[in-house]
């Protein structure tokens, strides 16, 4: 595959004649197959193709890609971009491209998910399906795996291949009031442990039998990682940029080095963590260790490398997730308050104002109740509007980092005083 | 083109009780400025095939790009081969699909002018001019104009003996600027989601009005005062902010799919379950929504849906009761229909098409009734203009929304302009409190191009449309 990529780069090289650029040319396979209610409902596989050509010429930027891959095309998809770039207006921020730079690379692909076939993934669901149907429950999701090979080039001198894969899973498992769901995914089949997850399934459904009405209130929640994992998520995405906090736009203006966070945080990115299984790179840069929260102390945004250029930064960005942890195991993080919710999952959280970073969300696939250190019983979801820093100052302890898939690992993390301004009838 | 039929009488040879093909070429452009910086200037084409097959009551979808005979045959057999796979685990008959006759037939969107032909020249020239003024306002920190473009080239077949011919064009502008002052940074944005047509929907807009009013507005949000502690209030809404209320609140829940729990994993279910149909009161009696995919101008209208099923008007609330639900071919046989509302869309050839909503509109009160006579008859209420923050449960009931432009009212007037302003409430209490809807001449449509759903997921295009009405007695309040 890698010398198929390289010829048609090597194609497009040669008839590219921007002042600047950078090619991509990718090659993904899939197959997801969807089930809902017991039952299989969608089942789609394919080989997607696509060449992505962006340019610069007198600093102006133009972009085509396209999915047929053949020289006509290839040459179109040159010839399209630079014709968009000589017809549009400046971008006067504008950055070369990454020059040549070397990188370790790691091991992104395993064989197990390619070998992965039709009939095993109806086997592993027919397992999902007998353990719902043993709980008179209905169980719905996605079984997907892919194999993605890319390669990318600029102008200036990079050169960056990676063949990679991925399998994940996600199932609700549902009957009357109780519903709930497990998502996990890894680059290796071999370490989707699927007795595992339903085990995990099994154990958070049984918890949710019993379920008691209560009402809306700041109280200490214990959220697990998948609503950890979905907090930080969207955390990252509504305002964690450089350029916005230097442009006055986000609570984090003028507080980089700063402990302006609660300094039980720490959330970094890393290419040598084990258990993850990251990409080496993107168009804007090389990946490497980086701190975004240490100690409390905002260490840094995600940075482009437009504004990274123009204000003599380094360019940065979350290619994955890791937040640490004190290693507290969920009974430790609720014997640290009198009493409190332990949430499975968050969901719909959404912006509800920029500058102070407030935002609203929702509770779901299960809350529970405990108090003295032990778990009463289920209640209704709720609905909360937080400020991300303020969350953060409030976060009293945190449990052992669990992986999440092949981006994310993250602890439960206990949170004082969650602030839940409204519930659900369910 | 001759893969349809290749495809087809390979689907037919191999024993499909049902197969199609829909090859599809998308081609978009995204045209993003950034003060007085083009950060993009793209076109990306996305050009194959996918082939849907029905076999012992459980589909197979395959999909490819490379278009050769052999390629097209493999694909067919990709496609069987999955749902053979899929039907050992079938429940009952599997999925069965509501009757449809065999059409064929093509569809253009009517326009004058193809988005692509016009000179990027012409199009950056007045994205700079828009935005420069909006930069001669000094509290302006920050402009973005992003002018968005889409083709679809559709071919479809069926075993049916449907052919079909479908070309769709739409056109979206968008237009933000953000003010700052010492302590607060606030944004406005011109965003009417977009329309079916040709580049006239560009050329017969004001620019250069939307951007002293975007700037203006902006300015005055963000030295305007927020509300203060939750209460109860009267909510004024108008057509681009109601466009996304009634997208979560009303779309979402009533589409079939959902109602069955096909999209219980992620996107969530619906508390508007079958045995609520002709007796749930939704709204109160004034609120009607109907689905239009015939809606001239509607992002949905495409002719035919991506089962080949004919575009469809029908009440999915009527006099404020539930009526029916958005439906596809596969769909509608579980709650006994033997027809579809053909409501059954894929975003690109490499997606397997689902139930989505279709053009959904609030139609208008039948009193005549104005804006301003609205707000004169309201004594204390907030008027919601435009889309902000929006947040909605799993089951479609509890929600809660922001906006992009705020005025208190008191005493049937506009009183102050307020900023950061939220409202909390749920199905079916607040479309029952709708107590006033202005009349045919106040009704506008508001487009939606990125509706998400679905594993993996696709996003889907279509239009709503209100005249701005009233809601009573609504929890209003502001974030901190």
């Amino acid at each position: 595959m890698k010398e198929i990529l390289r010829k048609h780069i090597d194609f497009m090289q040669k008839h590219a004649a921007a002042d600047d650029y950078e090619i991509t040319i990718s090659m993904s396979e899939s197959q997801d197959t969807r089930f809902a209610q017991n039952s299989v409902t969608q089942h789609i596989g394919g080989d997607f193709w696509q060449a992505h050509y962006r340019c610069t010429i007198d600093k102006k930027v133009g972009t085509y890609s396209t999915t047929l891959i053949d020289e006509e095309n290839l040459l179109l998809c040159i010839q399209k971009a630079e014709e968009i770039a000589k017809n549009n207006s400046p971008d006067d921020d504008y950055s070369p491209t990454m020059k040549s730079e070397k990188f370790t690379e790691r091991k992104t692909y395993f064989p197990s998910v390619e070998k992965l076939d039709t009939a095993k993934m109806i086997e592993i669901i027919k397992k999902c399906i007998d353990k719902a149907e043993a709980k008179n429950a209905k169980v719905s999701g996605i079984l997907s795996k892919q194999i993605n090979t890319k390669m990318y080039v600029t102008k200036n001198g990079f050169v960056g291949y990676e063949h990679s894969s991925n399998v994940e899973i996600s199932m609700t498992m549902a009957a009357g009031h109780i519903e709930t769901n497990i998502a996990y995914g890894h680059s290796d089949f071999d370490r989707l442990k699927i007795d595992e997850i339903l085990s995990q399934i099994e154990s958070q459904f049984d918890a949710l039998s019993e379920m008691k009405s209560m009402d809306f209130a700041p109280i200490p929640v214990i959220l697990r990682p998948q609503a950890v994992a979905q907090l930080f998520m969207h955390a990252i995405w509504f305002g964690f940029q450089r350029k916005m906090a230097d442009q006055g736009m986000t609570p984090f203006t003028g507080l980089i080095g700063k402990k302006c966070l609660g300094e039980k945080l720490n959330f970094r990115s890393s290419i040598s963590d084990p258990d993850l299984c990251p990409s080496h790179f993107s168009s804007a840069l090389v990946y490497k260790d980086i701190d975004w929260v240490k100690a409390g102390v905002l260490e840094n945004l995600t940075t482009s490398r437009d504004w990274a250029a123009k204000n003599n930064l380094q360019p940065c960005q979350p290619y994955n997730m890791i937040i640490d942890g004190e290693g507290l195991s969920e009974e430790e993080l609720m014997k640290k308050v009198p009493r409190g919710l332990i949430v499975n999952n968050l969901w719909y959280i959404r912006l509800n104002d920029m500058k102070t970073s407030d935002f609203t969300g929702m509770t779901r696939d299960g809350v529970i109740y405990f108090e003295d250190g032990k778990c009463k019983h289920s209640v209704n979801n709720f609905r909360f509007n937080e400020q991300f820093i303020d969350l953060t100052m409030r976060i009293l302890a945190t449990g052992k980092p669990k992986q999440i898939d092949s981006g994310t690992k993250v602890p439960p993390i206990l949170i004082d005083n969650f602030n839940f301004v409204d519930k659900t009838t369910f | 083109m001759r893969y349809l039929r290749i495809a087809i009488d390979e689907a037919i040879k191999l024993g499909a009780d049902y197969a199609d093909i829909r090859i599809q070429k998308t081609t978009e452009e995204h045209i993003y400025l950034e003060d007085t910086n083009f950060k993009e200037n793209m076109q990306a084409v996305v050009y194959g095939y996918g082939i849907r097959v029905l076999k012992n009551g459980a589909w197979g979808f395959a999909h490819s790009n490379v278009f050769t005979d052999e390629a097209v045959l493999k694909t067919v057999k990709r496609a069987f081969e999955i749902a053979k796979y899929s039907s050992q685990l079938a429940k009952g008959e599997g999925i069965r699909l509501a009757s449809e006759k065999s059409y064929i037939a093509s569809y253009n969107t009517p326009l004058k002018k193809d988005p692509f032909s016009v000179p990027i020249k012409e199009k950056t020239q007045l994205m700079l001019d828009i935005s420069k003024r909006m930069q001669n306002y000094d509290k302006i920190k920050r402009t973005t104009v992003y002018f968005y473009s889409q083709k679809d080239e559709k071919l479809f077949a069926s075993t049916l003996g449907t052919e079909l011919s479908i070309n769709t064009v739409l056109v979206n502008p968008m237009v933000s600027a953000y003010a700052a002052n010492d302590s607060d940074m606030q944004s406005r944005t011109f965003d009417d989601g977009g329309k079916a047509t040709g580049w006239e929907l560009i050329e017969s807009l004001d620019f250069t009005s939307i951007a002293n009013s975007v700037a203006q507005e902006a300015i005055t949000k963000v030295n305007a005062e927020t509300l203060g502690e939750e209460a109860r209030r009267t909510l004024i809404l108008d057509h681009g902010h109601l466009g996304l209320t009634m997208h979560e609140s009303v779309g979402h829940p009533t589409e079939l799919d959902r109602v069955l729990g096909w999209e219980a994993d992620y996107a969530g279910v619906s508390f508007a379950t079958p045995e609520k149909l002709k007796n749930y009161q939704y709204g109160s009696p004034i609120v009607n929504f109907v689905g239009d995919n015939t809606l001239a101008g509607g992002l949905a209208t495409a002719g035919f849906d991506d089962d080949g099923v004919p575009g469809q008007k029908w009440h999915i609330i009527k006099d404020g009761i539930l009526q029916e639900y958005s439906t596809t071919r596969d769909t509608a046989p579980y709650i006994g229909l033997d027809y579809s509302r053909g409501c059954n869309r894929a975003t690109y050839y490499f997606d397997q098409p689902m139930n989505r909503i279709p053009n959904l509109y609030l139609l208008p009160g039948k009193e005549p009734l104005s804006l301003s006579d609205m707000i004169s008859s309201t004594e204390d209420g907030v008027y919601i203009q435009g889309r902000g923050s929006f947040s909605i449960d799993q089951h479609r009931v509890n929600f809660q929304f922001g906006g992009d432009y705020f005025w208190e009212i008191k005493n049937g007037k506009l009183f102050r302009p307020l900023k950061k302003v939220l409202y909390r409430s749920c199905n079916p209490e607040f479309w029952n409190s709708c107590d006033a809807i202005c009349d045919e001449r106040y009704w506008k449509p508001f487009g939606v191009v990125n509706c998400g759903k679905g594993q993996p997921p696709q996003t889907a295009r279509m239009t709503h449309g209100a005249a701005p009405s009233r809601f009573r007695n609504i929890r209003v309040g502001g974030s901190k």
